[in-house]
């Protein structure tokens, strides 16, 4: 069990008088891909929110490394959800007044990393998602489906053992679809990196190491436990 | 018409057209020699490739062909024309509606299906990286085939679900859909 490094226990979550997630179990190990996949509003980003401890569920359990993460303060909570987690949001969430490197250094220098260290740990992101020479354009200057892989850049630049993504290839093509998804098979090789990785493409879930699948808040399908032993044959990395 | 293209690369052997035709188009259905030299026949025949000489030290077998005027026009053609479109129905299809008539779950049909193409779908994702351009460009079209088919099989699980809940609605006798 050592090896879970988040967990949702039986997640329920309403949103007024509707229910939204009920009974929703997901466990990701490291150096694991989880698609979760299910229609428009059956859940999925709620479910990612709850994971990431930006929403408080009615009743369920959070555990992230091995710690009860749910019910934590709010500040408790922001400060492991900076170093520990890696979120990329379906509609994204850049700082538009920020350059496209100054908001993948976020994260390293709200961590104390040196400013210039910062900057190349940026670039070497920017470069892998093919939006390096945007690098010091303000947000409004680039287009949707590069702002979206800059916010896979800033999601990854600090290594965070989870990443939670939402959509992250929505607004791309296929080719630039798969430099994010490249992305994501390197963290998780490289670094061990858990990924779960919301989407209603089946083409994208072919990347993922295994799947669940949502329906009207609830885990229908695909395999909600982690699998045993050798995981699956992990996509393979580009040399 | 594809040894007419592999023709126009410059004069060959039947043994050589087989050899390269395997190992670009092959995947698992390879060309027979008894096939290979039939064609050659057939199109010079038709006067689309004609027969230049014997390869020095071969027997019959080795017989050069090269690709006429004609031939290079034909090719061109035949390229640039598609196929009528046909929307020949999968086997996903036939099986889903012969569940329905037969008062069958065809919601299990899809979810196997669904399983088995996923599955597929993530051998081939792994496997981007392994082989050359024409194997990268095989494992795409399939990938693009399959993702299809799964859009397709989603969209019958929601139509499935329609159906069932206006005939619980209307009270009617009906299938299970
Ligand atoms: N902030 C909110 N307030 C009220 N309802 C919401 C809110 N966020 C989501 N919902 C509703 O919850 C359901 C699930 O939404 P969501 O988790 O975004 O689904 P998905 O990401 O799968 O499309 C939908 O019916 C949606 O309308
Ligand atoms: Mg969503």
């Amino acid at each position: 069990m050592s090896d879970l490094v988040l967990e949702g226990r039986r997640l329920r979550h309403s949103f007024g008088r509707t229910r939204v997630l009920d009974d929703v179990d997901l466990a990701v190990r490291a150096g694991e891909i989880v698609a979760v996949m299910g229609p428009s509003g059956s859940g999925k980003s709620t479910l990612l929110h709850l994971l990431a401890g930006l929403l408080r569920p009615d009743a369920g359990e959070v555990w992230l490394a091995g710690e009860r993460f749910d019910t934590l303060s709010e500040r408790r909570r922001s400060e492991r959800r900076l170093a520990e987690l890696g979120f990329v949001f379906q509609f994204g969430d850049l700082v538009p007044e920020l350059t496209v490197e100054e908001n993948v250094e976020l994260p390293l220098r709200l961590m104390g990393v040196h400013a210039r260290a910062a900057r190349a740990r940026a670039s070497v992101m920017l470069e892998r998602l093919g939006v390096v020479e945007h690098a010091s354009k303000r947000l409004g200057e680039v287009s949707g489906g590069q702002a979206q892989r800059a916010a896979v850049a800033r999601a990854l630049v600090h290594t965070p053992p989870v990443i939670l993504a939402d959509e992250p290839t929505g607004a791309l093509d296929t080719t630039t679809g798969e430099l994010v998804l490249e992305a994501f098979v390197h963290a998780a090789r490289e670094q061990g990196t858990a990924v779960v990785l919301v989407t209603h493409e089946l083409r994208v879930a072919s990347w993922a190491t295994r799947d669940v699948l949502l329906r009207d808040g609830r885990i229908v399908g695909g395999s909600a436990a982690p699998s045993s032993g050798p995981s699956e044959p992990l996509a393979e990395v580009a040399p | 018409m594809a040894l007419l293209a592999l023709l126009d690369e410059g004069p060959t052997h039947g043994f050589d057209l087989k050899r390269r035709y395997d190992a670009l188009l092959g995947h698992e259905r390879e060309l027979k020699y008894g096939q290979v030299y039939s064609t050659l026949q057939r199109l010079e025949r038709d006067g689309l490739a004609a027969g230049v000489g014997i390869e020095a030290g071969g027997g019959a077998d080795r017989k050069l062909y090269a690709i006429t005027a004609q031939g290079v026009t034909e090719l061109d053609q035949w390229l640039t024309t598609p196929d009528p479109v046909s929307g020949r129905p999968a086997e996903v299809f036939t099986r889903v509606v012969l569940a329905l008539v037969s008062g069958r779950d065809a919601d299990q049909v899809l979810e196997a299906h669904r399983r088995a193409f996923l599955d597929r779908m993530r051998v081939l994702t792994a496997r981007r990286h392994a082989g050359d351009v024409v194997d990268r460009l095989a494992g795409d079209y399939e990938v693009a085939h399959l993702d299809a088919d799964l859009r397709w099989i989603e969209l019958a699980s929601v139509r499935l679900k329609d159906i069932a809940e206006k005939v619980r609605a209307t009270g009617s006798k009906g299938t299970d859909a």
